[in-house]
């Protein structure tokens, strides 16, 4: 009981600090495994990840602990708020939080991320702004995966 | 200014997109075609990737995507189905294999076909991706490319119409010799499992005309039946696997509802329902979507529920005298090589 009350500090790469619950952040397997090797004080600096999407984070964490005696969420509560977490971010919100996510090793929270680009993700350009990419095929041989892919491609 | 994303998140991104979308992904750049062909990654992707269903049509040997819209159809809003696109495959398909003896087994997302000579003459049942059987149901193992010795022989052969796939299983209905009786023969593709289920009755005289399929969406197995020529009504049941697979006694494995009652339906209707029909269920709409063997070449999908008769055009090939059965079938796409998916 003790353990889940006491808080820690999160500090984020733009020096914004959180305080929250240690039950919260140690969701985050990065975070348990800095605090298992008390290489740490009470503040933890997160060097990957700005203040707005760290806030972002612990929301979802707070939403996803699991504290004594605060089990009454249910799945399917649970999934709609999920939904509608990710449901007004934008792409470049989304690639920030796939990246804090990966980093701070959440991986229910990257699970839902990931899955977020692939639901709005729709068409190439999307994706090529999203990834940062360029397309490197000749005409021709786009033609030809075209030509491959006729089902995929005439809606 | 954005960072790059590491390739594993790529990965694990990619991994979730549905079939579709995956392969118009290809034209992304060289690396992303690469990866969408690599092995692991398809693998990854059966695993994560939606298994969203497509309707697909097979007209004269070439399969097509259709596309559905029966949003407003209780509303006075008449449906559409469209052929939109083609699956390029190398061969055409053919129903029947009448002119070379050999199985085709075929995956339309990749386009790879792969020809199966089968030990002794035969007329095909069924293929799909993973299997195939003749009369006395020999399974083809195609991760050594032979026919392994053993085979299952049933007392009752399967009749009326083709056997179906749906979410691992194959089926087929069939009477007892004696004409007595009629079950659902079943193979188990993953406990590789023969076994006789319960159909809705057991009374042979329910199913003068029968044709199994599967719901659009959620893939539930279901059985058109009709009593014979003059009958008015056509029932159309959804089966439910029950929960107790352990139960040793198999006929209970199958539990039954009558979904839908097509009577005084349209008499054109009735007329054309026959044993190699092929059909879809579109459970919230109350509708069944069909393909009926044509009196003529025509390019009509059929639409059907408790008031309504619709005939629509898909505006796709027509078939021919050499196919004149399409086909229509409910797909999940997936870009798993043939070889690989034993």
């Amino acid at each position: 009981m003790s353990k889940s009350e006491k808080k820690i500090v999160l500090k984020s790469l733009d020096n914004e600090a959180f305080e929250v619950e240690k039950a919260v952040a140690l969701q985050s397997q990065t975070i348990w495994v800095m605090c298992e090797d008390k290489c740490v004080g009470n503040e933890i600096p997160l060097e990957n990840v700005t203040g707005q999407i760290l806030a972002k984070v612990i929301d979802y964490c707070k939403k996803h602990a699991v504290v004594d005696g605060d089990g009454d969420e249910s799945s399917e509560e649970l999934k709609n708020w999920d939904t509608e977490f990710t449901k007004n971010m934008d792409q470049s919100t989304l690639f920030n939080m796939i990246l804090a996510a990966n980093y701070l090793n959440i991986k229910s929270l990257l699970n839902l991320t990931c899955q977020a680009v692939a639901d709005k993700t729709k068409t190439i350009d999307e994706f090529h702004t999203f990834l940062n990419i360029e397309n490197n095929f000749t005409p021709e041989e786009e033609a030809q995966i075209c030509q491959e892919n006729l089902w995929a491609f005439d809606d | 200014m954005k960072k790059d994303i590491p390739e594993e998140l790529v990965v694990e991104i990619l991994s979730r997109v549905p079939a579709a979308s995956l392969a118009r992904f290809r034209l992304t750049s060289k690396g992303w075609n690469a990866l969408i062909k690599d092995a692991s990654f398809l693998k990854k992707h059966s695993a994560n990737g939606p298994s969203q269903p497509l309707e697909i049509l097979l007209i004269d040997g070439r399969v097509y995507s259709l596309s559905v819209d029966l949003r407003g159809i209780h509303d006075n809003v008449a449906p559409t189905t469209k052929v939109t696109g083609r699956f390029s495959l190398k061969d055409p398909i053919f129903d029947s294999s009448e002119q070379d003896n050999r199985l085709v087994a075929c995956n339309p997302c990749s386009g790879e076909t792969k020809w199966i000579k089968p030990r002794t003459c035969f007329k095909p049942f069924l293929c799909s991706r993973m299997g195939f059987f003749k009369t006395d149901f020999e399974v083809y193992d195609f991760s050594s490319g032979s026919w392994p010795s053993y085979g299952f022989g049933w007392a009752n052969p399967p009749c009326r119409g083709r056997g179906i796939h749906v979410k691992g299983l194959a089926y087929w209905f069939a009477l007892s010799i004696n004409g007595e009786s009629a079950v659902l023969h079943s193979y188990d593709f993953s406990t590789e499992w023969f076994r006789d289920l319960s159909l809705p009755s057991g009374d042979p005289r329910l199913y003068a005309h029968v044709a199994l399929s599967a719901t659009r969406d959620e893939q539930r197995l279901c059985l058109l039946s009709r009593r014979g020529d003059d009958a008015l009504e056509t029932d159309l049941w959804i089966a439910t696997r029950a929960e107790s697979t352990e139960d040793l006694s198999w006929s209970k494995y199958l539990s039954w509802t009558k979904f839908l009652t097509l009577s005084g339906t349209d008499l054109r209707y009735q007329c054309r329902f026959r044993n190699k029909m092929s059909f879809l269920v579109d459970q919230e709409k109350k509708v069944v979507l069909s393909c009926n063997r044509p009196r003529v070449s025509e390019n009509i999908i059929h639409i059907v529920g408790e008031d309504k008769y619709i005939e629509v055009d898909h505006q796709g090939a027509k078939p021919t005298q050499r196919a004149p059965l399409p086909i229509l079938l409910s797909y999940v796409p997936s870009f798993v090589p043939i070889q690989s998916s034993s």
